[in-house]
């Protein structure tokens, strides 16, 4: 310890030190001469003796400051003031290179940001990796809802599991104590906490007395107490109205806590224990026993599963279990997309440590005699390879602080945009922002600063002196490697922009399927109705109600209600025994989507009615019941014949043999999201299904779609107030233009896509940049050598031809490489392709066009400057 | 801090500064060499290419102190003196050095009958 803090002190005072060793060393030889003198030498040969019996100085002041300081961290910084050095000598190289390898840094270090939140980060539960989803499963589904009874046989009988609680996640109005407010939350089983590890910040949980007996409990989540209640801890023990039921609260949701992940939870509720095996609506989260894995769980629970069948045929023929890693559950379906974006960020990284590496390897060449007398005044060969790695990887740091601040707003802007999805309010500032382009800008200042080192490293010292910059032409390892670079550049960009370019195929015709309806100057919302409408004739009043007081709005053209709320993704969904058609199951008919439609729903919506006719007066509840069907479900019963005029009806209506007859078809829509492709789908007038006692009464959702004449996002405080005109408790979900609740459905695939192609217009923007610089460089290197063939009587056409050649001809290989990588590759965005495969010719032409015409002229511009060199001048250059 | 270099005589060249400064008080540089050349009767030759950084490291050590004071001729020069550290680090050192040559004295008696 003392030595090592004895050698800082010396750090900061090296020349004082020095000039005392001096000292002391000039002394010290006199005093030698001074006693050779006294034993009678002469004063010449006394100084000579005493020369020679000293040694060399510089040597001893050498070995005196490898012992005062630290020579590696020493070196090291001459290196790096070196280095600063010459990048202030090549300013325009160096803002080049630290903005290339900033952009890649930037870029791979926001996603992976956004990775290590979503993919990495443990979630916060206790022991997460240990947590996994129970679902059931049936033929048809493999994430299937289950049955309370079912749930807690599994429960009872599975012992590798140690808790298992179940889950249903749900929608609710709170009202009554302030504005009516629509939150999420959820209805569990009591042992959600302890399966979790998690306990409420005040108040307790709930018990299996309280599950049982279905008290009106609940806990309310962090943020719904500090929005709504002040965060005042005498929230417990009052009651506040949950749908209208008074609740009392006893308890209050650690802050963040969103289960499963990433929806925040404002509310929970005992979950109901409904009597019946064959309703599935809730779904189980189980902890792994210690020393069990997932396999030998799925095992126990198979068997389970098997004893319940045999145990219950009628309800559980064919349903089995199936347990997800909660990690997967929650981040699945982002992971691979992410993955692409952090592969594609990478080989952005890449494409610029070529370029950085080609940069600084015809910098090289061109000090390759500087290097040279640098060894052959004693500068070893691997302290002048660290020189030039130093010299690298403080460009890259330098990189890696730009990229930092890129890497910041790449991750603000990518939690803004994928907040739809992923409330990540933790995201932006995390650890990843600041370690990862440090140890980026490492990795590729190693990587940049390689192929001049490796040059350095294998030529030998005569053959750099020897090698004046006359001969330089001579040089085959640097252009050799030079040109794999290029190659190698070239072919990860034409990867890269292939990738890019078929996403971005697939996005533009994503965005021109035509939806089916016109989502301009319209306003859409849903509301989750309250008990009050049950009753069918309450519920019918009310839809009225709505329907006058939206009418009255000024500016509102046309105003329909309807059940089955569009860009929601689910929806309401039965089976339907179709006349002179055989059901595809004994036990269920053709699934539908069926939506109960308010008179003006086709207008409001903007569906055209393809064939046959709208609704209209017509239809009464006296008369005979009509349905219109969309062009799916025509197309998929009846294909090549007519729709219109067949009958239908509800499965489960049996008794009442209440037949619908269809009257018109309309055109599909798409609100489900433009990927998804439209399911069949029927439409019934209100008026005769004035939501009466069948199973489709249960939808508990009104969707309002409101056409106006202005702009529609004007329109919303009005249409609110309308809305509760007529009842002030009524909580509104989704108030927005239409045409953005349809932006926001696509809102996924239009990031990916928007990054990838980011990433591949930098990446190109960096090769193009690469191509040129190099072929540039290339030309004033071979300067004499056109000079003279100019002199010898070639054309510049013949210059031009030459150059260009040579340059094309690495483009070409670079190309061939990457469209054989792409090829490889292109499976891995296969999956968020829409419409084309990812051997996408078109495409592919496309791409090499592009690519071909940016090299060309990146490659153009320095051959025709060469086709114009003066050959008196050339000659003169050194 | 680096391990010193295994030359035997580079290894002892502490122990003898130590003891040198020890038995004849404060010197400057240039009179320890001397001193450690006349006491091995000139068979040693101090380098001075290896003395400064030894005197570095045993004033790194503690186990000296430096002063600047003027000669015998009135030259500037830089005194070595050894400290209370170096002292106790001289006889540690001397107890390990006369170990180790005993055990080394041992083996270089050994011969085959006496085992």
């Amino acid at each position: 310890m003392r030595p090592f803090l004895a050698r800082l002190i010396a750090l900061f005072q090296r020349r004082r030190l020095d000039r005392e060793l001096a000292d002391e060393l000039a002394t010290h030889l006199e005093m030698a001469i001074a006693d050779n003198r006294a034993r009678g030498m002469s004063p010449d040969a006394a100084r000579r003796a005493a020369l020679t019996a000293f040694g060399g100085v510089l040597q001893t002041e050498e070995a005196y400051r490898d012992r005062q300081g630290f020579p590696l961290l020493e070196s090291l910084l001459q290196d790096v003031r070196y280095a600063a050095r010459s990048m202030r000598h090549s300013p325009a190289f160096a803002t080049v290179a630290v903005l290339t390898l900033a952009l890649g840094i930037g870029a791979t270090a926001s996603i992976f940001s956004v990775v290590e939140t979503l993919l990495i980060r443990p979630l916060p539960y206790r022991d997460a990796d240990r947590l996994v989803a129970v679902f059931a499963t049936s033929p048809t589904a493999h994430r299937d809802t289950t049955s309370f009874l079912d749930f807690s046989d599994w429960q009872r009988q599975a012992h590798t599991l140690s808790g298992m609680a179940a889950y249903r996640s749900d929608r609710f109005n709170i009202t009554g104590d302030g504005v009516p407010e629509p939150v999420r939350g959820l209805r569990v089983s009591h042992e959600l906490f302890s399966v979790l590890g998690v306990s409420p910040v005040i108040g307790r949980g709930f018990d299996q007395q309280e599950q049982h007996t279905a008290s009106a409990v609940a806990l309310i989540g962090h943020g719904l107490w500090t929005r709504r209640y002040g965060s005042d801890p005498r929230i417990l023990g009052k009651t506040i109205l949950v749908n209208e039921v008074s609740h009392l609260v006893i308890g209050v949701l650690p802050p963040g806590f969103e289960f499963p992940a990433y929806v925040p939870t404002d509310l929970i509720v005992p979950v109901p224990e409904r009597p019946s095996r064959s309703t599935g609506y809730i779904r189980g989260i189980a902890r792994l026993n210690a020393g069990t894995d997932l396999s030998a769980a799925q095992q126990e629970l198979d068997a389970i599963a098997r004893g319940l069948e045999a145990a219950f045929p009628g309800s559980n023929k064919g349903r089995g279990v199936n347990l997800v890693p909660l990690r997967e559950l929650t981040s699945g379906d982002v992971r691979g997309a992410l993955l692409v974006l952090l592969g594609a960020a990478f080989l952005v990284l890449l494409i610029g440590c070529a370029n950085v590496g080609n940069l600084v390897l015809a910098k090289g060449i061109a000090r390759q005699r500087e290097l040279a007398v640098r060894r052959a005044l004693g500068a070893g060969r691997g302290r002048l390879v660290r020189q030039l790695l130093t010299e690298s990887v403080s460009l890259a740091c330098m990189a890696s602080v730009l990229g930092s601040v890129l890497a910041y707003w790449g991750s603000v802007f990518l939690v803004a945009s994928l907040s739809q999805r992923f409330p990540l309010p933790g995201i932006a500032f995390n650890w990843t922002l600041l370690v990862v382009p440090i140890a980026l800008a490492l990795f590729s200042g190693v990587l940049c600063g390689l192929p001049p080192a490796l040059m350095l490293w294998r030529s030998g010292l005569s053959d750099a002196l020897k090698q004046d910059s006359r001969s330089q032409s001579a040089g085959m390892n640097e252009q050799r490697l030079g040109s794999l670079l290029i190659v190698g550049e070239t072919a990860l960009t034409v990867m890269l922009l292939i990738g890019a370019g078929l996403l971005i195929k697939s996005f533009v015709r994503l965005q021109r399927i035509d939806l089916g309806v016109n989502p301009r100057q319209a306003v859409t919302a849903n509301l989750l109705l309250s008990k009050r409408y049950v009753d069918p004739l309450r519920r019918e009043a009310f839809a009225r109600q709505l329907l006058d007081s939206l009418a009255a709005v000024p500016g509102v053209l046309d105003v329909a209600v309807h059940t089955d709320p569009p860009f929601l993704g689910g929806g309401s969904r039965e089976t339907f025994t179709v006349e002179d058609l055989a059901d595809p199951r004994p036990d269920q008919g053709h699934p539908a989507g069926f939506d109960v439609v308010s008179g003006n729903f086709f207008s409001a919506m903007g569906m055209p009615i393809a064939r046959g006719r709208d609704f209209d007066e017509r239809d009464t509840a006296g008369s005979p019941a009509v349905a219109i069907v969309n062009e799916t479900m025509a197309r998929q019963l009846w294909p090549g014949r007519e729709a219109i005029g067949k009958r239908l009806r509800l499965y489960y209506d049996k008794d009442r043999q209440h037949w619908l007859t269809i009257v018109g078809v309309v055109n599909d829509v798409r609100y489900r999201g433009a990927l998804l492709e439209p399911i069949p789908q029927i439409f019934v007038p209100s008026q005769q299904h004035p939501y009466k006692s069948l199973p489709y009464q249960q939808s508990p959702f009104f969707a309002l779609v409101v056409r106006t004449a202005m702009k529609p996002a004007a329109m919303i405080p009005a249409v609110q107030a309308a809305i509760w005109s007529v009842d002030k408790d009524q909580p509104v979900w989704n108030l927005q233009p239409m045409d953005q609740a349809l932006w926001e459905a696509a809102a996924e695939p239009r990031i990916y896509m928007a990054l990838l192609g980011t990433f591949a217009v930098i990446a190109l923007i960096i090769a193009s940049a690469g191509i040129y610089g190099l072929s540039a460089y290339a030309v004033v290197r071979r300067r004499q050598e056109l000079g003279i063939r100019l002199a010898l009587g070639a054309t510049p056409g013949q210059i031009l031809a030459l150059v260009l050649r040579h340059g094309m001809l690495l483009n070409v290989v670079g190309a061939g490489v990457g469209l054989a990588g792409a090829l490889v590759l292109g499976q891995t965005v296969a999956g968020f392709l829409y419409g084309i495969t990812a051997t996408d010719v078109p495409t592919f032409f496309g791409v090499l066009l592009l690519f071909a015409t940016v090299a060309l002229v990146a490659t153009f511009l320095p051959a025709r400057r060469a086709a114009t060199i003066d050959p008196s001048l050339a000659f003169r250059t050194d | 801090m680096g391990a010193d270099k295994s030359d035997v005589l580079h290894g002892t060249l502490d122990l003898m500064i130590l003891k040198t400064l020890d038995t004849l008080g404060p010197l400057h540089g240039y009179a320890i060499a001397r001193r450690i050349e006349q006491i091995s009767s000139d068979e040693l030759a101090i380098n001075q290419g290896t003395l400064y950084p030894a005197l570095l490291k045993l004033k790194q050590h503690g186990w000296i102190s430096t002063k600047w004071a003027a000669s015998s001729t009135g030259r500037r020069v830089k005194i070595y003196a050894i400290t209370q550290r170096g002292q106790k680090q001289l006889k540690t050192e001397e107890i390990d050095w006369h170990r180790a040559a005993g055990i080394l004295s041992r083996f270089f008696k050994l011969s085959k009958d006496a085992l």
